[in-house]
């Protein structure tokens, strides 16, 4: 039993550390951590998306054969780990994470050759029609329809808390193609382009003062039969594999670890408003050391996981505990950080983005603008991708055999 | 990048479930009623299964064992919720006599020929551990130590005193006045008053003292993990046999919710512990003591709220003393104060940061 990384793995670590170190831009790097929402927005997140596609690197967790690295399990830990450590902003899952392994392990040759090189590419830009107003955690009671009409599907219904589906040209989405069935056996999995009369976009402005998701109506709106992934009744099947992908499909660890480095070194350079820095405050530094070993031991359940998966063993469940924990960790890292700010971590800036020439002047340290928005946003971790209950009903279930 | 058993360790930990496989909780009453709460004999099995000469340095005669290694074995004497103290009488008294460079008494501990206790602890001094109030005078030793664990069973008595020195005492010599007394865990402890007590004095500079004190937290927590698993497992299956309402109690989100909570803290502490165990051999004595703090304080917490979920969920059984539950419950709140409490040991981790 060892933690040791073999000389080819210790190699590719400097390959990723040099590639960082001349490619990721500085407005980039400042325009992730000036971000207050839970994604980058386009005009970030594309710029590196582009880079690492000129590299040959955006979709390293993708099979080979469909444009992937063929990196080991071990090498993309490395390569998150040390993303996160160099800044560089998450990318967005939806067409990477999430819908782009369906269309690898769903998808016919030509669905293939059409979708992925436009994901690698990022000119097409994807968003997801989960969730819908009566369908949240109880998703597979979804009710959008989708009846056929010649060699195309007609969708009605509303999708809601769809994530960038004002940028987005493409969705996928789960729809109802019977209604005769078992509910989870009547839902099948469709691609629908945005640009059409029968798709409209209303925008849904969180606490914060963000703008990153939407309540999207699908009135008449068509696709061809051809952007239907697997068969029909098959969608509950291709829903399940991608949630897994999207709670378990990338490693936490490395960015909380980061994040909770940045409050040590905010706790040192804030007052305490008596003596010394707030970092001395054996309140506030036992605070963070509790969420440090919590963070270390998710690094170590994380690595427990990729080591079972190296072993050909699934994971499986193990994404629902990895997202459990993780999520909580980044809300109470944004608990943190709001505190340390005192009374200006509750300013809350109206206009976004706050990077860039026309972004407002903080009031103090530049972290605080970022704080209180960054705390509210950050409920949505308990929320999205199946909540905290959903994932401990996941867990009693397939785990706990309960 | 490797998580598996070697074959090694494997053998250990079924050696270890199959030595403690009989001690059911009426062998472990029965045990702790007879003089010293515990027997030499048992003792003597413990060394003759090598546990003690793992702990132990091959150049002293010891089979020199890893943090893994042993963090395994704190683990499943934990799973099995060993009556033996291997970690305060053993592996806590053999490091330090390796440390002190004792050759001979290290021999003698690891044979099992002799048991030595350690005093560490002084009266008013919480769980600071560099020793001010016991101090040799013109090479006897006077002052007073507390929670001496396993004292009654003791051939020889390990005493810290002032100038980072290690004192060895006969406990039947002249000026040693003992008052012993039971503790959580069933064991017995003592308090010593020490007038003028003839000793062997020997050096523990402060750095190797504090090495030491982080491989027996880091194995204290190894220990808790198994216990928490203990706790949890036989609460995951009572919940399933129990029945309430019409139905087996367990399926019951109230309690599922619970349990997984439990289930997240429990993988989230063996992460803890085999991290810390595997960074052993590459970290300096400097940071070693900050961070097996940090994972004692970590584990700690995650067995004690393992361990009262176990007791609340078992509901009026969890409260006798006729379940291993409450014996595994009540040998974590040994571990968990050992060395430090979770305030303290967080504070340690925190402050060195």
């Amino acid at each position: 039993m060892d933690l040791d990384l073999s000389n080819d793995e210790l190699e590719f670590r400097e390959e990723v550390r040099d590639f960082l170190h001349t490619s990721l831009p500085d407005y980039v790097r400042d325009g992730a951590r000036r971000t207050p929402g839970v994604f980058v927005e386009p005009d970030i997140g594309l710029v590196w998306h582009r880079i690492l596609n000129d590299k040959g690197w955006v979709a390293y967790h993708w099979p080979e054969d469909c444009g992937g690295t063929g990196w080991t399990p071990m090498q993309r830990y490395i390569f998150e780990k040390e993303c996160a450590i160099a800044g560089a902003p998450a990318l967005s899952v939806l067409g990477l994470r999430l819908v782009g392994p369906v269309i690898c392990a769903f998808g016919t040759q030509e669905q293939k050759d059409r979708f992925l090189p436009a994901i690698r590419a990022g000119t097409d830009y994807w968003c997801q029609g989960y969730s819908e107003p009566q369908s949240g955690s109880d998703l597979a009671s979804l009710r959008t329809r989708a009846r056929r009409e010649g060699d195309e599907y007609v969708v009605d219904g509303s999708k809601i808390w769809t994530t960038h589906a004002h940028h987005a040209n493409w969705i996928f989405c789960l729809v109802r193609t019977d209604g005769e069935v078992k509910k989870q056996a009547g839902i099948s999995f469709l691609l629908i382009p945005m640009d059409q009369p029968g798709v409209t976009v209303t925008p849904i402005i969180t606490m914060a003062g963000d703008h990153e998701v939407n309540q999207v109506f699908l009135d008449g709106a068509r696709t061809s039969v051809d952007n239907r992934i697997g068969e029909e009744g098959q969608g509950w099947t291709i829903a399940k594999f991608l949630l897994e992908n999207e709670r378990g499909g990338s490693f936490h660890a490395p960015r909380l670890i980061r994040a909770i480095d940045h409050l040590e070194q905010l706790a040192a350079a804030a007052p305490s408003g008596h003596n010394g820095a707030l970092g001395s405050d054996i309140q506030i530094a036992t605070r963070i050391a509790r969420l440090r070993l919590e963070a270390e031991a998710l690094e170590t359940t994380e690595l427990r996981i990729l080591a079972d998966i190296a072993k050909g063993r699934p994971a499986g469940p193990q994404t629902s505990l990895v997202k459990l924990l993780s999520s909580e960790i980044h809300q109470r890292i944004d608990g943190v950080a709001m505190d340390l700010h005192g009374y200006d971590g509750l300013q809350l800036p109206t206009v976004r983005p706050l990077y860039g020439n026309e972004a407002p002047s903080a009031i103090g340290d530049e972290d605080a603008q970022v704080a209180a928005a960054r705390y509210l946003n950050s409920r949505a971790w308990t929320v999205f991708g199946g909540s905290s209950e959903v994932q401990k009903n996941i867990i009693a279930k397939t785990v706990l055999r309960l | 990048m490797n998580f598996d058993l070697d074959e090694d360790q494997q053998l250990t930990r079924d050696t270890i479930g199959r030595f403690l496989g009989p001690i059911d909780v009426a062998a472990r009453h029965a045990m702790r009623r007879g003089a010293g709460g515990y027997t030499r004999a048992r003792w003597q099995e413990i060394a003759d299964l090598g546990l003690l000469a793992l702990a132990a340095p091959e150049a002293l005669g010891g089979i020199g064992g890893t943090m893994v290694d042993l963090a395994l074995a704190a683990e499943a004497l934990g799973a099995g919720i060993a009556i033996d103290p291997w970690l305060e009488n053993g592996v806590l008294p053999i490091r330090l006599a390796a440390v002190a460079g004792d050759a001979a008494l290290v021999g003698d501990l690891i044979a099992g020929q002799r048991l030595a206790a350690v005093a560490f602890a002084e009266p008013g001094r919480r769980y600071e551990t560099t020793a001010v109030g016991t101090r040799a005078v013109g090479g006897q030793i006077v002052g007073a130590k507390i929670f001496v664990l396993g004292a009654p069973l003791a051939d020889i008595l390990l005493v810290t005193i002032a100038g980072d020195r290690l004192a060895k005492v006969a406990p039947d010599a002249a000026g040693v006045v003992r008052q012993d007394y039971p503790v959580i865990d069933g064991s017995n402890a003592a308090t010593l008053d020490l007038h003028r007590v003839p000793a062997d004095i020997c050096e523990l500079p402060e750095t190797k003292f504090r090495r030491v004190i982080g491989d027996v937290q880091t194995l204290a927590a190894a220990e808790m993990l198994g216990l928490a698993q203990r706790m949890f497992d036989d609460t995951l299956a009572y919940v399933g046999e129990r029945r309430q309402f019409g139905a087996a109690i367990g399926s019951f989100q109230a309690l599922q919710h619970r349990l997984v909570e439990c289930y997240a803290a429990l993988e989230q502490a063996r992460s803890m512990v085999l991290r810390t165990a595997m960074l052993d051999p590459t970290t300096d004595d400097a940071n070693w003591p900050r961070i097996a703090a940090g994972a004692k304080a970590f584990v700690g917490e995650a067995a004690t709220k393992i361990g009262l979920e176990a007791v609340q969920m078992h509901g009026g059984m969890g409260q006798t003393d006729e379940l291993a539950i409450g014996h595994a419950l009540k040998r974590v709140m040994l571990l968990d104060k050992l060395f430090g409490d979770q305030d303290h040991c967080l504070r340690s981790f925190a402050r060195a940061a």
